[in-house]
């Protein structure tokens, strides 16, 4: 652990991973807490999977990777949120449709890329060490316009999560709302790719909101939970493989999933704990 | 302004789902501060018929009009509370952040909803007696307590006419009288439109009933006899009696 720390002080590519993690999180735990409940875990790695199409096209023309997987996860978002609402039966073969389909043509485009061949494998689990500081820029600017729209709309996005019916029938337009939920969750997994890359995304959008969920009882301190969650297992993540040189991604992963079994046990514990002293209470009362 | 004003009027409605027709020219007249009760067996259109008033439903033939509006453009000043059991009980959401929903389609204001939202809110909870539980989440709360909520919810919206669907279905005997003797009050102000499986109850707090199978007839409460319910569930009253656990 002190060699990386003494690693974080003197090299920049550490420093500008650090600064990801922290970045991410912010992300990660707002609209993480969105998917855990509204429960769209499987429509968020569909347009995970789906970006590997854009990444892919846009390594071929040369553009810049993140541009094309912004593309394409807000495309894959708007097909999924039109379908989901139109055609509600077929949702789960669409969403797998789109799933497979924009990872076929992302490795048929990097194959087709002449010169150097990129390595498929930091898009797949992504490689938070090699990030530059275009990169961050980007990630820094896509995270402010996260919490902006949250920010705006956080009413009905929360509405529309807990009771459709009855946002639209307060006059809220959930269509909509719910399109633009989903376009923020694809803006969110473009960013975390950078850290975990594209096939462990959903584990930390997902895992950090869930284990928040268990000590919350309101939405905003789930958010806050989540975020501050998000960054200990990105920090942790990076200071525990930095010494014995494993990935950093699937590190990242393996502690918040890890965490997320512990705190499923505890949460069961106290649960099972309080029904007992309901009980308790409530026989004593009718003594 | 009357008391005989309408607020909900249908003229000759039809509606199917996939060609089986669920209501069959449907006539219907309810008067401002109406309380009636929507009654008939499972399947008989009873729900059907609410979707129509608050515009989740288009008829296919006829007209439904709430307050001399389309349903969608009084969505405004109608509370609806749905069966209580068909919300996810795990979401993270204090009682007051439920009924703080209801202000929604009055609310400006981004993020957080403004003092006067809550002070309404507030006052809904304080309304139905559960003011003291505002800080609890929902799943510490008992079935009759839950059903309070969303009537706040329904409340906080500055409803003038509240619909609820089996209000206390799953909620015990002694909760159950509580509920309705709260919705006599809030009659005082406010239209009242609730379905039921519960004949025995409703006679004592309504003052008109609906029997619906897919047709609609309607009656005050004092002509309600057992003739009358046997040709809604074309079936003996006894056998519903028992069906309700009355």
């Amino acid at each position: 652990m002190s060699e990386f720390i003494r690693a974080l002080l003197s090299q920049p590519f550490l420093q500008n991973a650090l600064l990801t993690g922290v970045l991410a999180s912010f992300a990660c735990g707002v609209v993480g807490t969105y998917v855990v409940v509204k429960k769209i875990g499987y429509i968020s790695g569909g347009i995970a999977h789906a970006v590997l199409g854009g990444m892919g096209v846009a390594y071929f023309m040369g553009a810049d990777p993140i541009h094309g997987a912004i593309v394409a996860a807000l495309l894959a978002a708007i097909i999924i949120g039109i379908v989901s609402i139109r055609v509600h039966q077929h949702e789960d073969t669409v969403i797998g449709a789109i799933w497979a389909i924009g990872m076929a043509i992302g490795v048929i485009f990097i194959s087709r890329t002449p010169g150097y061949n990129v390595d498929l494998m930091s898009y797949l689990f992504g490689n938070i060490l090699m990030v530059t500081k275009s990169n961050i820029l980007t990630i820094a600017v896509l995270n402010v316009g996260i919490l902006a729209v949250v920010m705006r709309y956080y009413k009905q996005f929360t509405a529309v999560c807990f009771d459709e019916e009855y946002a639209s029938l307060q006059g809220v337009n959930v269509t909509y709302i719910y399109i633009l939920l989903l376009c923020i969750i694809a803006i969110t997994v473009v960013i975390l790719i950078q850290v975990v890359g594209l096939i462990l995304v959903i584990a930390l959008l997902t895992l950090p909101a869930a284990i928040a969920g268990h000590y919350s009882k309101r939405l905003i301190k789930m958010m806050v939970l989540a975020s501050l969650l998000g960054m200990v297992f990105t920090i942790l993540g990076l200071a525990v493989s930095y010494g014995p040189n494993l990935p950093a991604g699937a590190t990242i992963i393996l502690i918040a999933g890890f965490s997320y079994l512990i705190s499923f046990v505890i949460k069961g514990f106290l649960s099972r704990r309080m029904v007992r002293r309901v009980r308790a209470e409530s026989s004593a009362m009718q003594k | 302004m009357t008391q005989n004003e309408t607020a909900v009027k249908f003229e000759n409605v039809y509606f199917s789902y996939d060609g089986n027709l669920a209501l069959e020219g449907i006539n219907l007249d309810i008067h401002k501060r109406d309380f009636m009760g929507v009654i008939g067996p499972n399947g008989s259109g009873k729900t059907t018929l609410l979707k129509l008033i608050l515009g989740l439903l288009k008829p296919e033939g006829g007209t439904v009009t709430v307050f001399g509006k389309p349903p969608h453009q009084s969505r405004n000043v109608v509370g609806y509370v749905p069966q209580h059991t068909s919300f996810d009980m795990t979401f993270p959401a204090t009682v007051l952040d439920v009924v703080l929903m209801g202000r929604l389609g009055q609310a400006s204001g981004f993020f957080k909803y403004s003092v006067k939202d809550r002070e309404v809110a507030e006052n809904a909870l304080r309304q139905v007696g559960i003011h003291g539980l505002k800080n609890r989440h929902i799943s510490e709360l008992s079935g009759g307590q839950r059903q309070r909520v969303l009537i706040a919810r329904a409340m906080a919206s500055s409803a003038k006419l509240l619909i609820l669907d089996e209000p206390t279905a799953s909620v015990d005997s002694r909760n159950e009288e509580d509920i309705y003797h709260l919705l006599k009050e809030l009659n005082l102000t406010t239209t009242i439109i609730l379905v039921t499986h519960d004949l025995g109850f409703i006679s004592s707090y309504v003052n008109r009933v609906a029997c619906v199978n897919r047709r609609l007839v309607c009656h005050p409460t004092s002509e309600i006899t057992g003739e009358v319910i046997n040709e809604t569930y074309q079936t003996q009253v006894e056998m519903i009696r028992h069906k309700c656990g009355l």
